[in-house]
């Protein structure tokens, strides 16, 4: 088990042995973002972003119930275009851009939900010898800030090299 | 036959110590402050072993003492090894159980083993507290002596232990400044950087 703040969180996040995934409709590339994660423990969530095709989306990480499937990532578009201002004639044409763009959203969305929920379900780290797998996790108030416990399972092949720049 | 496994024992441990003292000179005065409690302990069992009036009780009491000895010294050196790896920590506590007849094999057998720790930075990244434990853990003896290296003859597993680690969190953590958190472990997580990583890196 290893416990993780915020700042633990961004940077297993955005360490280079972790690939996102390939988001599998145009094989457009993810980017996990160090910055502005936060742990909520009254949701039981952890809330981190990531950037595809230059949108930024805000994720939400929290425990599932079914035993294979323990990570559930939610996915929302952070930078929705606000389309109330806007002449009559204009609106009409907007509005349907917007329910176009909405259902859009909704099938990108429910589609990087998915991405992620798999990715993170069956995330093999793999550091130098040492594969560790996630397995469950909690989040708790306990200690200085609010903490993400991730209970992972771990396959030491080999040790690793004593030449290993830490 | 009763002094045999103890000095066989005794070898093996100053094998592994020898090799892991050349590994890191930084690490050379923690190693032998270790070696010396190690070596006092032993020496201790291993006097009182002979107090003992009855050869089933002498023998009862060398395997105690064997298993002491081992997981004593072991434990002392991977935190040792842990520490000279980790980029900062502000806690490594090793705990190591000897395997009866483990140093009699080709292989080094000790089990199971915990890991717990707390603010390791190490391979770009961290963590506020690690605990992992593996059931056994199964060295090449003679890999060891060959090529002065620590050889995993099979992997090793991580089981769960409790959640001791929540009250590890709140104890310890309040103090913890997190300037440059970089990484785990192993997460970690990884914490596992040392030849006895594999023990604890969960």
């Amino acid at each position: 088990m290893v416990a993780l703040d915020s700042r633990d969180f961004g940077n297993f996040l955005t360490h280079p042995k972790i690939r996102p995934p390939n988001i599998s409709a145009d094989n457009s590339k993810l980017q996990f973002l160090r910055d502005d994660i936060s742990i909520d423990p009254i949701s039981s969530t952890v809330n981190f972003y990531a950037l595809l095709d230059g949108e930024k989306w805000m994720c939400s990480l929290r425990r599932g119930q079914s035993n294979e499937r323990r990570a559930v990532i939610e996915v929302t578009r952070t930078n929705v275009v606000d389309l109330d201002d806007g002449k009559e004639e204009l609106e009409n044409a907007l509005h349907e851009l917007q329910e176009d763009n909405s259902r859009n959203l909704n099938a990108s969305s429910f589609q990087l939900s998915s991405e992620l929920s798999k990715f993170f379900n069956e995330i093999v780290f793999e550091l130098d010898g040492s594969f560790l797998t996630f397995q469950d996790m909690m989040v708790t108030e306990k200690g200085a800030s609010p903490s993400v416990i991730l209970k992972m399972g771990i396959r030491v092949e080999r040790f690793p090299s004593r030449n290993l720049a830490f | 036959m009763m002094y045999y496994y103890p000095l066989l024992q005794i070898s093996a441990l100053l094998v592994v110590a020898l090799l892991l003292l050349l590994e890191s000179a930084k690490s050379f005065q923690q190693l032998s402050t270790g070696l010396s409690f190690a070596s006092r302990r032993g020496e201790d069992a291993f006097r009182s072993s002979h107090k003992k009036p009855t050869a089933v009780r002498a023998s009862t009491d060398t395997r105690e003492s064997d298993s002491f000895l081992s997981s004593g010294l072991i434990s002392q050196l991977a935190v040792v090894a842990l520490k000279a790896r980790l980029r900062a920590q502000t806690s490594v506590v090793c705990d190591v159980r000897a395997q009866n007849n483990g140093f009699l094999q080709g292989s080094i057998v000790v089990g199971p083993a915990t890991v717990k720790g707390r603010s390791w930075q190490g391979l770009g990244l961290t963590c506020r507290a690690i605990e992992a434990t593996v059931d056994i853990c199964e060295l090449d003896k003679r890999r060891i002596i060959a090529e002065k290296r620590l050889v995993l003859t099979q992997p090793c597993k991580s089981r769960l232990l409790s959640q001791r680690l929540l009250s590890a969190i709140s104890d310890g953590l309040q103090v913890t400044s997190f300037r440059r958190l970089l990484g785990i472990a192993d997460f970690t997580i990884v914490f596992l950087q040392s030849p006895w990583k594999g023990h604890g890196c969960s």
